[in-house]
């Protein structure tokens, strides 16, 4: 190991928190629809994949505003969400196999109608925020710092909605409950198109952010869907703070890993500290056993 | 009655004899010959696979449209089928098979170091000429006497950019390589680890990652505190526009030195103002210094596509160039070892002016394209020419490194 100085290892830190902030954006809206619908969206990724070319048609192309065009993206993604879950996803309601299976076709669909649409060349969406941040010998790009305020702040808001609200309450409720929801009068299909347009836009959302950072491709879905999949599994299936607990841990373990000990070794070292917490807590860091 | 019925028919075949007279298109058609690409049209190269599609597309239509090639006094139209190889090893030994066996092709035109070293399995005993783009020495050998390289590799490439940086960048003294971990970076570390001392220069930082990356915070993190001025990347691969981005954020002040072949669409991934001063072997069409066949091939891809053809949209056009000149060259359309022995003898009327295969003695058999390469360096937006390093040069900056 070299330069073993506080500002590396400070380095190696911002590196990890910025991971963490983004995958915990791409990840909420997964743990949500799994907490509430009983449905592991295999497809999530393609709409955080969504998100990004929507920001790129609207921003790149367009000229539309950055933060416009984002917002733009996550609404039409929303509204795929809602005819997702309604026409699809309902139907298959806690049946694991049949999701399965249905959200391969989606993805199918949606790479292949992205590819026909838009082709096979990568897109970049131009930086917005030129520059870094210095401090203490770490350094940080404008751009990633955006990021990770963005994050934070569409968490917060979705997290205050689910909290503080009275739809939130519902959703709450039927996450707990939904045959008692039911019961209290609470239209089970409706909360779970919320959820849905929750999940679907918070992913669009992450996909728009990262685009100056990272190319717009088809392919951009796949990584976060395995990511955001071990942040819930770590977190806890459909526990909003353990997802939240979990993006970071995964942010830092990659981060320290992928510096020290190389990029090939950071997957492996991710899965044994998943394998480690769940061996030790099998419901995750904030899951709980439960009929659903 | 007889007389009035056959009146209308005799009018309709003169009419349609006159007809087919002065029509433009021949009686009966011309025969056709076929020639087969191999290129990764979708998958992380796909950038470059549709470029060096597209150039041989263009060529083919352009031969095409003035007749088609000439052989042993026969007229030939060329048909051109493409399959797709998906930048992945077995997906191109598949599509190879089925150009060879399915198709009927005798001549095939890969892309992608990976592709054609596998592909050589197929191609060589079935003695069906392979040429095309790939990066490693080990391409060409004595034991591959069907196998012709159309491009120049990075054995070459990376010396004389070396070479050309002591000469003219003496402050550039520091190198670095952050590379896809794909058979090429081995080359490029041997390459560079033997280059660099011998040019004054000191090779610092070997990073090599997964050529799915997109986030090379840890890279980074770990090469700039050795502080180098000049990365070595590798241009082909699908991370590189943000690597190049990301670099520049961490604060990177050099220069980047590109490895491979540059995709037009670049300069959008990464960020023009992150791309300057960044040194190529890609030419700027503006410039004097690149010769005028691909000056003004570049302004008929442009004209054709709206897109940069890139140098696998030079590659392409120039596989079909020489396939075209050798059938004509050697009077056959089917007879490998024909073609063989013209490929080996001959020299070539192309977009590059006069070439010819050569370098026996560095690589044990004369199958090496001997073209001009060309520095440029990325400067104010755009590709700014500013040398050109002939065969001859080439081959004594080879000696000069390889001892050869």
């Amino acid at each position: 190991m070299e330069n073993l100085s506080a500002s590396y290892f400070l380095q190696v830190i911002v590196n990890g928190f910025y991971f963490g902030s983004w995958l915990m954006l791409a990840s909420l809206g997964l743990t949500l629809l799994f907490g509430v619908a009983h449905i592991f969206n295999l497809a999530h990724g393609e709409f955080y994949m969504l998100g990004g070319y929507g920001t790129w048609f609207f921003f790149a192309l367009h000229k539309i505003n950055y933060w416009i065009a984002i917002l733009l993206s996550m609404f039409i993604v929303a509204v795929m969400g809602i005819g997702v879950e309604r026409y699809i996803f309902r139907r298959f309601r806690g049946n694991l196999l049949p999701t399965i299976a249905v959200c391969s076709g989606l993805i199918l669909i949606f790479d292949n109608t992205v590819t026909a649409v838009f082709g096979t060349v990568y897109k970049s969406i131009p930086s917005v925020f030129r520059g870094s941040l210095l401090f203490w010998g770490a350094r940080i790009s404008i751009e990633k710092t955006a990021i990770i305020l963005a994050s934070l702040l569409l968490t917060s808001l979705a997290i205050l909605f689910i909290f503080y609200t009275k739809p939130g309450s519902a959703i709450r409720a039927v996450a707990e409950d939904q045959e008692g929801a039911a019961l209290q009068g609470i239209s089970v299909n409706k909360v779970c198109a919320l959820t849905m347009v929750i999940g679907s836009s918070l992913a669009a959302g992450a996909g728009g952010l990262v685009g100056p950072v990272y190319s717009i491709s088809a392919e951009m879905g796949l990584p976060i869907l395995l990511k955001g999949s071990i942040a819930i599994a770590l977190g806890g299936m459909g526990s909003i703070g353990g997802v939240l607990i979990a993006s970071y841990i995964i942010g830092m373990v990659e981060s320290f890993s992928a510096t020290f000990l190389g990029a090939e070794i950071s997957s492996m070292i991710l899965f044994l500290t998943l394998m480690v917490i769940l061996m030790v807590k099998p419901t995750g860091l904030r899951g709980y056993t439960s009929q659903h | 009655m007889v007389r009035r019925r056959f009146i209308p028919i005799f009018v309709m075949f003169v009419v349609l004899g006159t007809i087919q007279v002065f029509s433009s298109s021949p009686a009966f058609p011309a025969e056709e010959v076929k020639l087969g690409f191999a290129y990764p049209i979708s998958g992380p190269a796909a950038q470059t696979g549709e470029e060096g599609m597209r150039g041989g597309q263009m060529a083919v239509k352009e031969i095409n449209d003035a007749g088609g090639i000439t052989v042993g006094g026969k007229k030939y139209l060329i048909k051109l089928i493409v399959e797709d190889s998906e930048y992945s090893t077995a997906k191109a030994v598949s599509a190879v098979n089925k150009l060879i066996f399915q198709d009927g092709v005798k001549w095939v035109g890969i892309q992608g170091t990976p592709a054609f070293l596998a592909s050589r399995g197929v191609t060589e005993p079935a003695k069906v000429i392979l040429t095309g783009l790939a990066s490693i020495r080990d391409v060409l050998s004595p034991k591959t006497p069907y196998t012709f390289r159309t491009s120049v590799g990075a054995e070459a490439r990376t010396p004389i950019q070396q070479v050309w940086l002591s000469e003219n960048r003496p402050t550039v003294k520091r190198i670095g390589l952050i590379f896809a971990d794909t058979q090429i970076a081995k080359e490029m570390v041997e390459t560079l680890n033997r280059t660099c001392p011998k040019v004054g220069q000191e090779f610092v930082a070997t990073e090599l990652h997964d050529p799915a990356t997109q986030d090379f915070s840890a890279i980074l993190t770990r090469t700039m505190p050795k502080k180098p001025d000049g990365i070595v990347i590798n241009l082909a691969t699908k991370g590189i526009g943000p690597m190049i981005k990301q670099s520049r954020e961490m604060g990177f002040k050099g220069i980047f030195i590109g490895a491979g072949v540059m995709p037009g669409e670049l300069p959008d991934l990464a960020g023009k103002q992150n791309m300057e001063g960044t040194l190529l072997l890609t030419p700027d069409v503006k410039s004097s210094v690149t010769p005028k066949g691909v000056r003004d091939f570049y302004d008929r891809f442009r004209s054709k596509y709206s897109v940069e053809p890139g140098e696998s949209g030079l590659t392409g056009y120039l596989d079909v160039q020489i396939f075209a000149q050798t059938l004509e060259k050697s009077g056959k359309v089917d007879d490998t070892d024909a073609w063989k022995s013209t490929l080996e003898t001959q020299k070539f009327n192309t977009i590059w002016g006069e070439v010819y295969f050569g370098m026996k003695d560095f690589y044990g058999i004369g199958h090496q394209i001997m073209i001009p390469l060309l520095i440029t360096e990325y400067k104010d937006g755009g590709l700014r020419g500013i040398g050109i390093v002939k065969p001859d040069k080439i081959s004594e900056i080879m000696a000069r490194i390889w001892g050869k």
